[in-house]
């Protein structure tokens, strides 16, 4: 909410910088540990290949994992904005009417207590193998954390702002629109950022399942096949897919609550 | 209070029958796609596979017992040297933190390739999946005593052993509970999952292979035998909270208390 002290750079630059700077540092670092870990063990190369290795196979088979990689990143953020736009709607629905909130609130939660390993089979039995099979479990996985964080949004203002409204002889509607909406934007991008990694992870697991393409798939298959460098090569990319999905919602809040 | 938590299990009990009545009605009547089975249907699969799943839930129970076990203890130990050793604390929680960053996707695969599909993988991944929670409960429970009540410790010239019994203990209690039941669910989604990228039997390999073969109530069976083994595991840390942690508030405003 307040300037940043970093001279001319807003704030959400200043985060964004430090997303991508912490990557790297991420980066490097793991790639230290992994070659120390297959020097000081003495690792053969098939069981462990070396970062080199992993990296030839990010060269050489690149597009093959960037194609994984994309489709696993449209399947969460897909995903995501499906769950959050739901949860934008249902929580507004449930805050708005308590009826609402007694009726269908236990199911949000009961959802909630329902794993992602037990959803998956289902999910793909239900809408087939493909895409929309990985949107619909990120979905369900994401829905609730962005619904709590959307309804602590949608409840949690200032005082004045209300009373201000009442005095304005505000509509529910126009409250809706020029407070309570405006409010919960930050909550619901907290919400995305814990969705985030839980989108990923879900969109891999549901791939192990149906099989088609992604990066679940590929980490899978090349098990399987023995590609030990390119199974190392996608777990890597799949983490920093992880974290670059998590900061890109981190820059969005900030950029948003600068707004 | 009671009568509140009677109500609550009574919407919830009559939310759940209400729509198995309403899913049986619709099986009756065709109108369920092929993909949903009538609640009667998927019974009837439970009662037939019956000698089919104890073969397959046999593993996967043992894995998952045997890393929570181990992971508990490994949780518990760390936590002690945390409270023991000055310095220790942070060192211990970035290694906990690294060891979480592991997605458990990454690391099943490349355990499969290190062990195979035997029993070890199954238990690491079980290990894995419930490792973070028990220490972060652990340590943070350590770590919550109150500031008057260690003063209070203090003026009565407790010695080191009665305050870690009588006071850090106690109070770390509620937090590791919490954890546990976490835990103790994430253990056996963990090892489900594990079974996912190979294993000769197991709950999660019957699941797979019903999904593959399209044995629609099977699926369903498999999926609710592990909604209600997660459950189950969470709800057995819960009663046993309950049994041991009689100070805490009843109503459930415990820290951290929320289900899996």
């Amino acid at each position: 909410m307040t300037r940043g002290g970093t001279g001319e750079l807003p704030v959400w630059a200043g985060v964004a910088l430090r997303g991508v700077a912490s990557i790297v540092v991420f980066a490097v670092a793991f790639a230290l540990l992994w070659q120390g870990a297959v020097w000081a063990l003495a690792m053969p190369p098939y069981l462990m290949p070396t970062p080199l290795d992993a990296a030839g196979a990010l060269v050489g088979q690149g597009d093959k994992i960037l194609a994984n990689a994309l489709f696993t990143l449209a399947e969460a953020g897909v995903g995501l904005i499906v769950a959050a736009a739901l949860a934008v709607v249902l929580g507004g629905l449930f805050v708005a009417s308590p009826a609402a909130h007694r009726l269908a609130f236990p199911w949000a939660v009961a959802l909630r207590s329902v794993p992602v390993v037990a959803i998956a089979p289902i999910v793909t039995l239900m809408v087939g193998r493909g895409f929309w099979a990985g949107v619909t479990v990120v979905v369900l996985a994401a829905f609730f954390p962005i619904l709590v964080n959307c309804m602590r949004g949608y409840v949690s203002l200032p005082r004045g702002a209300l009373e201000m409204m009442h005095v304005l002889d505000a509509r529910p509607a126009e409250v809706l629109w020029y407070v309570r909406l405006p409010y919960a934007v930050g909550f619901v991008f907290s919400g995305l950022r814990t969705a985030a990694p839980i989108a990923i992870l879900g969109a891999m697991l549901s791939e192990w399942l149906t099989g088609n393409r992604g990066l679940g798939y590929l980490i899978l298959d090349s098990a399987a096949l023995r590609e030990l460098d390119l199974l190392w090569a996608a777990i890597v990319v799949s983490m920093l897919l992880g974290l670059l999905i998590f900061w890109t919602t981190a820059t969005l809040e900030g950029a948003l609550r600068r707004v | 209070m009671i009568a509140a938590r009677l109500a609550g299990l009574g919407w919830t009990v009559g939310g759940i029958g209400g729509v198995l009545a309403m899913l049986e009605a619709l099986g009756a009547m065709g109108a369920l796609p092929q993909s949903v089975p009538a609640p009667s249907a998927v019974a009837v699969q439970f009662v037939q596979d019956r000698a089919a799943l104890a073969h397959h839930l046999a593993p996967t129970l043992r894995a998952a017992v045997i890393g929570w076990l181990a992971a508990v203890a490994l949780a518990i130990a760390m936590a002690g040297v945390a409270l023991l050793v000055r310095g220790a604390e942070g060192v211990l929680y970035n290694f906990a933190v690294g060891v979480n960053a592991i997605p458990l996707i990454a690391a099943a695969p490349i355990l499969v390739v290190w062990f195979g599909t035997g029993p070890e993988t199954r238990v690491i991944v079980a290990a894995l999946a419930s490792f973070f929670p028990v220490l972060v409960g652990a340590i943070q429970g350590l770590r919550a005593v109150d500031r008057s009540h260690r003063e209070l410790f203090h003026v009565l010239a407790a010695g080191r052993i009665d305050r870690l019994r009588l006071l850090e203990l106690p109070g770390a209690l509620p937090y590791l509970f919490a954890g546990l039941k976490i835990s103790a669910a994430g253990a056996v989604l963990g090892a489900i999952v594990s079974e996912w990228v190979g294993a000769d039997r197991g709950l999660g390999m019957m699941m797979a292979y019903a999904l593959f073969s399209f044995n629609v109530p099977q699926v369903w069976m498999c999926m609710a035998v592990s909604v209600v083994l997660a459950l189950g595991a969470y709800g057995l840390m819960g009663g046993l909270e309950a049994r041991v942690v009689r100070w805490s508030p009843p109503d459930g405003t415990g820290p951290g208390d929320s289900a899996p």
